[in-house]
């Protein structure tokens, strides 16, 4: 629908008119399910229903999208996703659910009130146009042609062209009525309908439901994947290491009380380089889990840290002005980095450019590169991890990377910021990455 | 030497204390949180100062921003801070008022006493000190300009950003001095740098150089 309200207005019989027969497709179909209703006593009405019933829900699709576009709102579908089952399975799913009983209602409504109130709001504009130009048709292009029999009002009969000038006033008081009252009347009708096509508060809720539990058991899967992994880690790297340290250690200690020192010199330097192999991997570890700079600095300052460290030129645009809650934080960080360590693998990119928005309850993160495109988000890849990272806390990733490049990745997370962000002594004092 | 050491833990302190005060170095006070830090280091003007990056009450980067406070008040203060891990993020803070006098090395790097002492002397003379690893993430980003030097001036272009004297870089690659001299004024021919005498200038440059993008 146009947003300038006189072409609106304008445009809105053309509508009515589309509505209009569409309540004649209503009323056959309604008819049509009347009809079957009452074969279902006999078993070959059942597949016939069916067929009705899908029938009914391709109009009702089309009633959602005409609806939608002329009030400027979207219905979402209110089906459920149909079950992978034998075909008489499907059907009795069909009848039981009630987005199916609540577009017959609409179809009823739509055959019959509906039918009326295009009616009326037609009749009311036609009225108006016809008795408008009556008088200036019957002067110059019907000038011999008779006074048509709509004049006659019982009452009076005005079969002069000079008489239906007096009409003119009625036209007059149905264009007011139509351009005052018309669009709201039409509006209001059309509200009743995204009432009952709509999917109800109770739809709403258990599909959200089975999204946060899909979410849910993905994290939780997450987690425990980590887990298994920082055990292992550890139990293959640092506690390894630190048991064949402490033999190195040992056997030194042994010499030395052997009165071997020159023995124990080499043995003791080895144990040395194991302690420093222990504690970088430790560190390899911890970054995995919590990286400190994100620790230390937030996001703000884990960005900057990233940025430095990535092998390409990386340009932060950071308007973030409020510290994230932690849990977000990390999530950011970790989406992120992976998006950046992607770049450095696939993209064969020269550029790449983060930008930090936090606008309205929401924190955007556009990660850009110039690179050759063609990412996009597989089963079990990296951008899939990122994904379903973000899923947990309610966020979500689109890819843009047509073949040939640019690439670009949005990542969406809503958050409600937990205050102002700490002052930044440290970083006013270095050039930040903006300028990098 | 006057040192002031900031630790928060006390094994670790005391380890450092011993250690220090076995290489001729007086440990002036040792504390282990942030503002007695900077209470310390404004009282004692310390010879040189080694802090350890993450200290209460915050546990953050604390010691950090201390150390760049006290030499807002005491330029050229040297500072060596050390930290469970490096990232070029601090070390380009720390080096950010391009005075010297500073270092940054991972806490293991002690277990080296010989090249720790070295480096805390580096630093207290005014120069620097930077962890290998910061020198290798700062050289991995600038692969492109430095495609022109050969596998060794690039060995000896990393060893200097990491502060060492061309003496020092002679004796860890077993070459002579005067080879160094040689790949360190070819190193500086083909980056474009001005030539200086001064280590520690040369140091700072080599590490403008390589943090530039």
């Amino acid at each position: 629908m146009p947003a300038n309200p006189i072409t609106r207005r304008l445009a809105l019989p053309g509508w009515s008119v589309l509505r209009f027969s569409l309540t004649v497709v209503a009323a056959v179909l309604l008819a049509a399910a009347i009809v079957t209703g009452a074969l279902v006593v006999f078993w070959i009405g059942i597949p016939v229903a069916v067929g009705v019933f899908l029938a009914i829900r391709v109009w009702a699709n089309s009633q959602r999208r005409i609806i939608g576009e002329q009030l400027g709102v979207d219905i979402p579908c209110p089906y459920r996703e149909r079950p992978k089952a034998r075909i008489d399975q499907q059907a009795l799913w069909l009848i039981r659910e009630a987005a199916t009983w609540r577009d017959v209602a609409w179809l009823a409504i739509d055959a019959t009130l509906g039918f009326l109130v295009n009616l009326i709001y037609l009749c009311v504009f036609g009225v108006a146009v016809y008795y408008l130009v009556q008088p200036l048709l019957l002067v110059t292009v019907f000038q011999s042609a008779p006074i048509p029999v709509v004049n006659d009002f019982g009452f009076y009969d005005f079969d002069t062209p000079a008489k239906t000038l007096m009409l003119v006033p009625l036209a007059l008081a149905c264009g007011a009525a139509w351009w005052r009252w018309g669009e709201l009347f039409l509006r209001w009708y059309s509200h009743l309908g995204v009432l009952l096509l709509g999917p109800t508060s109770n739809a709403v809720l258990t599909a959200r439901v089975s999204e946060l539990r899909q979410s849910r058991d993905a994290t939780a899967d997450h987690a425990a994947a980590e887990l298994r992994r920082i055990e292992r880690d550890l139990h293959d790297g640092a506690q390894a290491r630190i048991a064949a340290l402490s033999l190195t250690l040992g056997m030194a200690e042994e010499l030395l009380d052997h009165g071997k020192p020159d023995k124990a010199a080499p043995l003791v330097t080895e144990a040395r380089q194991t302690c420093s192999d222990v504690l970088e991997e430790i560190r390899q570890l911890v970054r995995g889990i919590h990286p400190p700079v994100l620790a230390d600095r937030g996001f703000t300052g884990a960005l900057q840290a990233m940025a430095l460290d990535h092998p390409l030129p990386v340009s932060v645009v950071d308007r973030l002005h409020d510290k994230l809650p932690a849990p977000l934080e990390a999530a950011a960080y970790f989406a992120t980095n992976e998006v950046l360590t992607n770049i450095t693998k696939h993209a064969e990119a020269t550029q790449v450019q983060v930008i930090v928005h936090h606008e309205h309850g929401q924190v955007e993160i556009e990660v850009r590169d110039d690179g050759r495109g063609g990412a996009a988000v597989c089963p079990g890849g990296g951008l899939d991890g990122v994904r379903s990272r973000l899923a947990a806390f309610d966020g979500t990733l689109t890819v843009e990377s047509p073949e040939g490049g640019p690439t670009r990745v949005l990542m969406t997370l809503p958050a409600v910021a937990t205050g102002r962000r700490e002052p930044d002594n440290a970083s006013r004092v270095a050039p930040t990455a903006d300028a990098a | 030497m006057d040192v002031v050491l900031a630790e928060d833990h006390s094994l670790l302190r005391d380890g450092l204390t011993r250690m220090l005060e076995a290489h001729d170095c007086t440990v002036v006070e040792a504390v282990d949180n942030g503002p007695s830090l900077a209470a310390a280091l404004l009282k004692h003007r310390p010879d040189v100062a080694v802090v350890d990056i993450r200290l209460p009450p915050t546990f953050k980067d604390e010691g950090l921003r201390a150390a760049i406070e006290a030499r807002r008040h005491i330029p050229a203060l040297p500072i060596l801070v050390l930290s469970q891990y490096v990232e070029q993020l601090y070390a380009r803070e720390l080096l950010g008022d391009r005075r010297g006098g500073v270092g940054y090395l991972l806490k293991d790097r002690v277990s080296n006493v010989t090249e720790f002492i070295e480096a805390l002397r580096r630093v207290a003379a005014g120069g620097t000190a930077m962890d290998p690893e910061v020198v290798a993430s700062l050289l991995g980003r600038q692969q492109n300009r430095l495609e022109s030097l050969t596998p060794r001036e690039k060995e000896v272009l990393g060893l200097m950003a990491e502060g060492r004297t061309n003496a020092a870089i002679a004796s860890a690659l077993f070459v002579t001095e005067k080879a160094v001299g040689k790949h360190s004024a070819n190193v500086f021919r083909k980056l474009g740098l001005g030539q200086s005498e001064d280590d520690n200038r040369r140091v700072l440059a080599v590490l403008a150089y390589l943090e530039d993008n």
